[in-house]
């Protein structure tokens, strides 16, 4: 009787041996795989990571980034900083990019003139205007000439306001 | 499939004829390992196809049995599970349906 039972109790050994062996293997097996499939990902993460730094050192020497204010006199101000653009832009075509702005083109020296930003319209007693800020001085310049001839330069500050005409020079951005 | 039917043979010249509870483990344990026995032979069929593609024996065979460890651990436990428990109301219906109060083993040994 004993001996049919250690017969049973070895067979049912005999089992989990073979079958936990087999399934440790597929374990081992799958583990191995996404391992590798792992490092390979990491590696392939790794190169497009370098590219991309690349890259991006590239649209550094092609762009500037610039900060540009939106005052809308009512006390709302709003600031893009670090508002990435390409080389060669002008405060107008900052403006362009960041707000949605409408403008008349007069063409000749007089140039493009922006006339709503935001929604928010010139009228017969109030408009916008554009500043750009002087580093060196640390204070706010008034151009007397279009914005679309304004030129950015890397780090630059610009700002449209909108003031009214009554009282001339209108006060610096704040 | 005869491997299982001659297992079950000799399990059946093992006994009296008449099975108890204890026969449950007994008959869950001789399923899960002829269940084993059938899914390495099956198994080895694979390990050929694998050879046949150039692989060595050896690793054909253990590859063989790695890939399909998975369904044959669900096909060990479940077959253990169905042996264990459908054996003795099986064999005991399958008696008073064929032999009344008298056994299969009674039967054919007056025959």
């Amino acid at each position: 009787m004993e001996r049919k039972v250690f017969t049973y109790v070895a067979l049912a050994l005999l089992v989990w041996a073979i079958s936990g062996t087999a399934t440790a293997g597929y374990y081992f097996t799958q583990y191995t795989t996404y391992q590798n499939e792992y490092r390979s990902l990491a590696k392939e993460f790794n190169t497009l990571s370098e590219a991309m730094g690349n890259l991006s050192d590239v649209m550094e020497t092609v762009s500037l980034r610039a900060n540009i204010l939106v005052n809308y006199g009512n006390g709302t101000r709003v600031w893009h900083n670090n508002t990435a653009l390409p080389v060669g832009s002008t405060a107008f075509t900052a403006i362009l990019a960041v707000e949605d702005t409408r403008y008349l083109d007069y063409g000749g020296d007089l140039g493009i003139l922006v006339t709503s930003i935001g929604g928010l319209a010139n009228t017969t007693t109030c408009g916008w205007s554009y500043w750009y800020r002087d580093t060196e001085k640390s204070e706010w310049v008034l151009p007397l000439y279009s914005c679309a001839k304004y030129i950015l330069h890397r780090g630059d500050t610009v700002a449209f306001t909108y003031q009214s005409y009554m009282t001339w020079p209108p006060p610096s951005p704040t | 499939m005869a491997i299982v039917g001659i297992g079950g043979g000799l399990y059946g010249r093992t006994g009296t004829g008449s099975y108890a509870s204890r026969s449950c483990l007994e008959t869950a344990v001789l399923g899960a390992f002829l269940t084993l026995v059938y899914d390495i032979i099956t198994n080895f069929g694979v390990a050929i196809s694998y050879m046949l593609m150039g692989m060595p024996f050896f690793v054909a065979f253990v590859s063989a049995i790695v890939s399909g460890a998975l369904f044959s651990l669900v096909h060990v436990v479940s077959n253990a599970a169905v042996f264990g428990v459908a054996f003795v109301p099986l064999t005991n219906s399958l008696q008073k349906l064929l032999g009344g109060g008298k056994t299969w083993k009674e039967r054919f040994s007056l025959t």
